[in-house]
């Protein structure tokens, strides 16, 4: 990252923790952490003991037993994992599955694949904060499905779905219930002894772990089976075979550890940066805040303009590091299906940038975010003249 | 151009700085304007232009559109001034992809530019005639 970029994308990607590179820098200095788990020499065990130390680490986080965690590459094989293993383990049952038009790629691509497979899949609108409304996931309930997802805290909007109240719904007619919780865990206290989720979707990069590792939750509890979706070995209870990157898992564990620590402070953190962003950037002419804190976990603030054209808003907003109105589309250009599914209309999603933050912001940079907004919204304006559209 | 960067050099300076990005000031014999947009996408651009005895003695241009039309837009008033009105109607395409190294999923919106100034060029034959 060039020396003058403010990062202000923490909902892609958090920095690892200095305290978990640390870590496993110098794990990947011992011989015990390099070896492979599954050899049962003195090295192998030493390995295996560090993965089940980060699998208890992120276990209590959970409040969960470490027995119910599987290690993925992250929450996209998580999410396909859970979703897939899970509808096929279940076809003999029914093959319909609800899920919400809201999700990341990782859960709707998925969905999309168990449709071309023959599965029937409802897709519920958001309400006006991004919620699902309850009533429409009990209507939407039939004999025959097996699965709802629906993701705990949007990547995109911070929406905030009621877990408890989905997970009551969903045990009540034996339906097993999935959330991609990659944006919460670590950043919210999420019970898992007391919320009734059976399939949950995690990676560590986006609480200050590293890349390329995550984890399936698996409830303990009749009916909660899934299907592999690789085979190959023994590993992770046959679901995810394959050798584990130890100092990967151990950074995970790291990270879970200094996020149980952490979590009311980051929240503060996070919520006094949002309020003073949007407080700053409010009196920018024809902006406005996609959903309010209030529905909204506060690492997140998504704001759309009228009459600026969304990549060249990106470009004058330089050294801000920022998401586009496509977000996790951004590559692909396409208007983001979930600022859509909220009502939005194509000329507010493109100016749409989604703001992040976390651990590593301050609030220079925030004021610094403010006024490079405003003087960018401002010059784009001037440049569009009479052009300006409405 | 860096091989992660979609814009080059050019664009980028001409993005911060469109000093072309001007209403027309000034009394012309003859004063034309024409814009052009791209249905379905945010992408509108407005020239202006001055003409004194044949030649354009001053052109502008707004534009709501991505950081590649405005340079475009920006570089193309730099190369039209002080040209004969027959300029209007040069085929500017490929000399503006490659003289701002603009990638080729934006062709689209660079014959915009064209289409804005083959307008330019039609209403001053127009006006011509009439006069």
């Amino acid at each position: 990252m060039s020396a003058d970029a403010i990062y202000l994308d923490y909902a892609a990607a958090t920095p690892p923790a200095p305290e978990v590179q640390e870590f496993m820098q110098a794990l990947l200095m011992s011989t015990g952490g390099t070896a492979n788990a599954a050899a049962t020499h003195l090295a192998g065990r030493q390995a295996a003991r560090s993965i089940e130390i980060a699998r208890g680490q992120l276990a209590e986080l959970l409040h969960t037993t470490p027995g119910r965690l599987v290690f993925t590459s992250g929450a996209t094989e998580s999410d396909n994992l859970a979703i897939q293993g899970a509808a096929h383990a279940r076809a003999h049952r029914g093959r319909h599955l609800v899920t919400m038009q809201t999700e990341h790629k990782a859960v709707s691509d998925t969905f999309r694949a168990l449709e071309k497979a023959g599965f029937e899949v409802s897709w519920l609108p958001p309400d006006a904060n991004g919620r699902l409304d309850e009533r429409q996931l009990t209507a939407a309930l039939r004999a025959d499905t097996q699965l709802v997802s629906v993701m705990h805290v949007n990547n995109e909007t911070g929406a905030i779905q009621d877990l408890a109240a989905i997970g009551a719904i969903c045990r009540d007619r034996d339906v097993l219930f999935h959330t991609d919780a990659a944006q919460s865990v670590g950043k919210m206290d999420i019970d898992l002894s007391a919320v009734p989720v059976d399939l949950l979707s995690l990676t560590a990069h986006k609480f200050y772990g590293p890349q390329g590792i995550g984890a399936l939750y698996i409830a303990d509890r009749p009916g909660c089976q899934i299907l592999p979706l690789m085979h190959g070995g023994g590993q992770e209870r046959r679901l995810r075979p394959g050798t584990l990157p130890v100092h990967l898992v151990a950074g995970l564990g790291a990270a879970a550890s200094l996020a149980r620590q952490k979590m009311d402070d980051d929240h503060a953190h996070v919520s006094s940066l949002r309020a003073r962003l949007w407080e700053g950037i409010r009196r920018v002419e024809g902006v406005r805040e996609t959903l309010p804190e209030s529905v909204c976990y506060p690492g997140i603030l998504n704001v759309s303009v009228a009459g600026v054209e969304g990549e060249s808003l990106l470009l004058a907003l330089e050294p801000l590091c920022v998401a586009s109105g496509s977000a996790c589309n951004s590559q692909s250009g396409e208007p983001s299906h979930v600022l859509r599914a909220l009502g939005l209309d194509d000329i507010s999603i493109q100016s749409a940038i989604r703001f992040s933050f976390g651990r590593g912001t301050t609030a220079e940079h925030i004021e610094e975010a403010v006024r490079r907004y405003m003087q960018a919204v401002a010059r784009l304006r001037d440049i569009a003249g009479d052009a300006r559209a409405a | 151009m860096r091989p992660d960067d979609p814009y080059s050099p050019e664009v980028r300076l001409r993005f911060a700085n469109p000093v072309n990005a001007l209403p027309l000031k000034g009394a012309y014999p003859v004063a034309l304007s024409a814009a052009a947009s791209m249905p379905g996408e945010i992408c509108e651009i407005q020239f202006s232009a001055g003409i004194e005895h044949g030649r354009i003695a001053e052109i502008g241009f707004r534009a709501l559109a991505c950081p590649h039309v405005i340079a475009a837009a920006d570089f193309l008033c730099s190369e039209l001034r002080g040209l004969a009105v027959s300029a209007f109607a040069t085929v500017w395409t490929n000399k503006l992809m490659a003289a701002l190294s603009i990638p080729e999923e934006k062709t689209g919106r660079i014959f915009l530019l064209e289409d804005a100034l083959t307008s330019l060029g039609e209403q001053y034959a127009a006006e011509h005639e009439m006069g």
